[in-house]
């Protein structure tokens, strides 16, 4: 075991937790992890902050690397099974910590404008109401697509319910976008009929 | 970024199955079973946090490839050997001019000074060599800094008093130096 003084009165090297001694793969090794895939996480957490562009300033983005750091320290790639590389482990490590921040700001910045503003105003009526119907027409169709095939109900929910492009769909699920425009179409139709059937009197767009 | 987006992924509830890892290994491509494929494309229909991670990572892959094409540096590192009390450094970029000296014309030095490029500064290293292994200073003037020394099996921080940070004790193996972990450094030690 190596051992280190330093100024800080702490006499030895801390050990990552739950050490297992003669282990010796990379994502096991905070060090040889960090030195292996610093660009990765500098590269990624610049692609979050590109991506909030606005919503996090320089000293955020540091301050989400750090906590991406220590959690590496502290022995987080322990966890990792080993079903995907590890740059996936470490995306969702770093994806993480970029929304928890995230969140952390935004409560914040919460809690300052209703300070601001004074007395919390509750929404009106009218507003309520159409909040329910809409909840209540998203469960309709969350349910509805659960009967469809796999693909094809990923490809609806990803579009109808997440607003992203058919061609960024067509990128992330390895498609040709005419196929998933096929797909679309299909679940659409299908969706359509069944609103119709639940809802008799409402016009579909 | 849509700001509704945002606060969808964010209230999103973690995934009850357990399934990101096999989602980022659909993502990744690495899945080769059809039923295993139609297994996690159905729980991504239905899971919001599995479809939000699956469509984050997509985002991220074009930043990802856009930063690749950026010039960027390779981590720094310097290498030295330690023997019978004196400090032999391969010869590095990162060597103060009068320890260049010392590799090109002695066998040894007791001091060794390097300059790291670490976060957009040069942090001025000192490696000494004593009975006990080598030391390292390093010279700050920002008494809040914090150092950390990462080895294969765990790590240290040291604090600046007087103007110096200090690691001791160091035995031959593979180092990272960070500085308030913002850009590392490599040190290899042999004897």
């Amino acid at each position: 075991m190596i051992t280190l003084f330093h100024h800080c009165g702490s006499h030895s090297l801390l050990p990552m937790k739950s050490d297992r001694s003669g282990e010796t793969a990379d994502h096991r090794d905070a060090r040889a992890a960090i030195a292996k895939h610093d660009a990765f996480i500098r590269k990624c957490v610049d692609g979050f902050a590109r991506k909030y562009r606005g919503l996090a300033c320089e000293h955020d983005i540091d301050d989400i690397r750090q906590e991406i750091y220590i959690k590496i320290l502290e022995g987080a790639l322990r966890s990792y099974r080993g079903e995907s590389p590890v740059e996936g482990f470490l995306f969702r490590m770093i994806r993480n910590a970029c929304y928890d921040h995230l969140r952390r700001i935004r409560s914040h910045r919460e809690k300052t404008e209703q300070y601001d503003e004074g007395a919390e105003v509750g929404p009106s009526r009218a507003g309520f109401e159409r909040e329910l119907e809409e909840r209540e027409a998203l469960d309709f169709v969350r349910a509805e697509a659960k009967k469809l095939p796999a693909k094809q109900a990923l490809i609806f929910t990803m579009i109808a319910l997440d607003g992203m492009k058919q061609e960024d769909v067509a990128r992330a699920l390895n498609l040709r976008q005419s196929t998933v425009s096929e797909h679309y179409a299909k679940a659409k139709k299908l969706m359509r009929s069944a609103a119709k059937k639940r809802y008799p009197d409402m016009e579909f767009a | 970024m849509d700001e509704k987006r945002l606060q969808k992924i964010l209230d999103a509830p973690p995934c009850r199955d357990d399934m990101a890892e096999s989602v980022m290994a659909f993502a990744e491509g690495l899945v080769d079973s059809e039923s295993e494929r139609e297994r996690i494309m159905a729980h991504m229909a239905e899971c919001d946090s599995c479809r939000y991670l699956f469509e984050d990572y997509h985002v991220c892959e074009e930043a990802l490839a856009e930063t690749a094409a950026e010039d960027r540096r390779p981590m720094p590192s310097v290498a030295f050997a330690l023997a019978s009390g004196a400090v032999r450094p391969s010869l590095s970029p990162y060597l103060d001019a009068g320890a260049r000296a010392h590799v090109l014309g002695e066998a040894g030095a007791g001091v060794v000074d390097y300059r790291l490029p670490i976060a957009d500064r040069d942090l001025p290293l000192r490696v000494v060599a004593t009975e006990r292994g080598a030391r390292l200073e390093i010279r700050s003037a920002d008494e809040s800094a914090r150092y950390y020394l990462i080895g294969n099996r765990g790590y240290t921080v040291a604090c600046v008093y007087d103007g110096v940070a200090v690691f001791e004790r160091l035995g031959p193996g593979e180092y990272l130096l960070s500085e308030n972990l913002k850009g590392f450094a490599g040190i290899s030690i042999t004897d």
